[in-house]
């Protein structure tokens, strides 16, 4: 599989599933060395997995997006499964935590976390392209981790700080649904702005 | 070895490879091609415009990088609206861009290797054919060195390989000549000359010795649409002895744009 090896150095995925990786390993040391809950934070599991979804929001645009774009092949069928991939990583990475001493769970809030916060970045690389495709994510990641938020009875509340609501808040779920439907319809069709020279 | 294809010799159905019927093509919000017709066959077509023209804006819609705002554009026969026939089109299509970017620690071969099978060569023609593209422009020492290294004539020369790769039927080139010195400048007309015998070529440059060295046909365009089209030749003949420049050519093109600017502004 010669071309995937140049598709993927090209867009420097190696670099970013290593950062990913790190990321992760790094929330749950620091988690393992200073609390005695097997239970990653919900702040700290969220900002760790903004950072893997950052980092994998890079490999969504190239360089030569200007050469890239009149490829040949179908290009909406690769973004698609380039994004399905990344979604495949960070659930993955999350799923390994178990094997450690430090845990991100409960399961529900990590898959929603992952998907709602990819989905932002891949809305993100579409509208602002692939270098700036994490700001709207680590806003909205950094609103949820502020001292003042947490689970609220009120719903707008609950969708302004939809990654620290508590696993089965409704409007949480739709709020990152939402995301990652627009996210990964408006990445598949249009992917990242070519820019002129 | 290289194999003939049943593509290969089957008998050309349209026409012209490339054609346009009042396209419009815009630059952000800039009308930057108005209205322009073009009817384009075998051979190689330079490009002339002032700067600001809408040469680069229409490039890149012939490389379907940016869709038409307006009018027809068919290549190779085909609709480019029609999404379905859209693959076929960049299969023979190549395209050097006035500027690219690249991943800075691909090779001079990986880099023309992934434009292969951007284009769907298939896989096992593309070492042959990245060799062959390399060798052509030259670059064949500087195969596997790393495009970082390279100097502002050698990306050019990597940036001519990767649109030759799929032997193209149509082949754009924004600007192919900057950064060359005399001598390969003078090898590059060589390539052109030989492409333009089997394909359909348009080069976009301002250096009008070039056109006059390796074009068969010359088109001008100015403000978004075409102002003049002939042979070299005859772009020579149209200057008048009063226009500013050195060559026959240059004082040509001074003499006919000048007289389209006249016409413009009546």
């Amino acid at each position: 599989m010669r071309w995937m090896t140049l598709y993927a150095r090209s867009r420097q995925v190696p670099r970013s599933l290593f950062v990913a990786l790190a990321s992760v390993a790094l929330a749950c040391l620091l988690w393992a060395v200073f609390s005695d809950d097997p239970t990653v934070s919900d702040r700290l599991m969220t900002t760790s997995v903004m950072l893997g979804a950052a980092v994998l929001g890079l490999t969504l645009g190239t360089v030569d997006e200007e050469l890239n774009r009149p490829a040949a092949h179908h290009w909406p069928r690769r973004r698609a499964l380039h994004l399905l991939l990344a979604l495949g990583v960070l659930v993955a990475l999350a799923l390994a935590t178990r094997l450690g001493p430090a845990h991100f769970e409960p399961f529900p809030v990590v898959l929603r976390n992952v998907v709602g916060l990819l989905g932002l970045t891949a809305l993100g690389a579409v509208v602002l392209g692939p270098d700036l495709s994490w700001l709207g994510a680590a806003v909205w990641t950094l609103i949820g981790v502020l001292p003042f938020s947490g689970p609220s009875p009120d719903v707008l509340t609950q969708a302004a700080t939809w990654t620290v609501q508590t696993s089965g808040t409704t409007a949480a779920t739709v709020c990152a649904a939402v995301l990652a439907v627009a996210g990964a319809t408006a990445y598949t069709f249009y992917g990242c702005p070519e820019r002129a020279a | 070895m290289r194999t003939v294809r049943a593509a290969d010799i089957a008998p050309q159905t349209y026409r012209w490879s490339i054609e346009a019927r009042n396209l419009t093509v815009k630059a952000g919000r800039h009308q930057a091609v108005n209205g322009l017709d073009l009817s384009l066959g075998i051979g190689v077509h330079g490009l002339l415009g002032a700067n600001g023209a809408g040469k680069t804006t229409l490039m890149r819609c012939l490389a379907t990088v940016i869709q038409p705002a307006g009018g027809e554009l068919s290549l190779l026969g085909a609709e480019v609206s029609r999404g379905s026939r859209l693959r076929g089109i960049r299969r023979d299509l190549g395209y050097l861009p006035q500027a690219f970017g690249y991943y800075p620690r691909f090779t001079v071969r990986e880099f023309v290797e992934y434009v292969a099978w951007l284009k769907e060569t298939p896989a096992q023609d593309i070492p042959g054919a990245v060799q062959r593209a390399v060798e052509r422009v030259g670059l064949e020492a500087k195969a596997d060195a790393k495009m970082k290294s390279l100097s502002g004539g050698m990306l050019r020369r990597a940036g001519i390989a990767q649109a030759i790769v799929n032997d193209p039927a149509v082949l754009l080139l924004d600007e192919p000549t900057v950064g060359l010195d005399p001598e390969q400048r003078l090898d590059f007309r060589d390539l052109l000359r030989t492409l333009g015998v089997e394909s359909c070529l348009l080069v976009s440059t301002h250096l009008v010795e070039d056109v006059a060295a390796a074009c068969t046909d010359v088109v001008m365009i100015h403000e978004g649409r075409t102002a003049w089209t002939g042979t070299p030749e005859e772009l020579a003949a149209a200057g008048a002895d009063s226009a500013p420049g050195d060559s026959p050519t240059e004082r040509g093109y001074a003499t006919v744009l000048g007289r389209y600017r006249e016409q413009a502004v009546r």
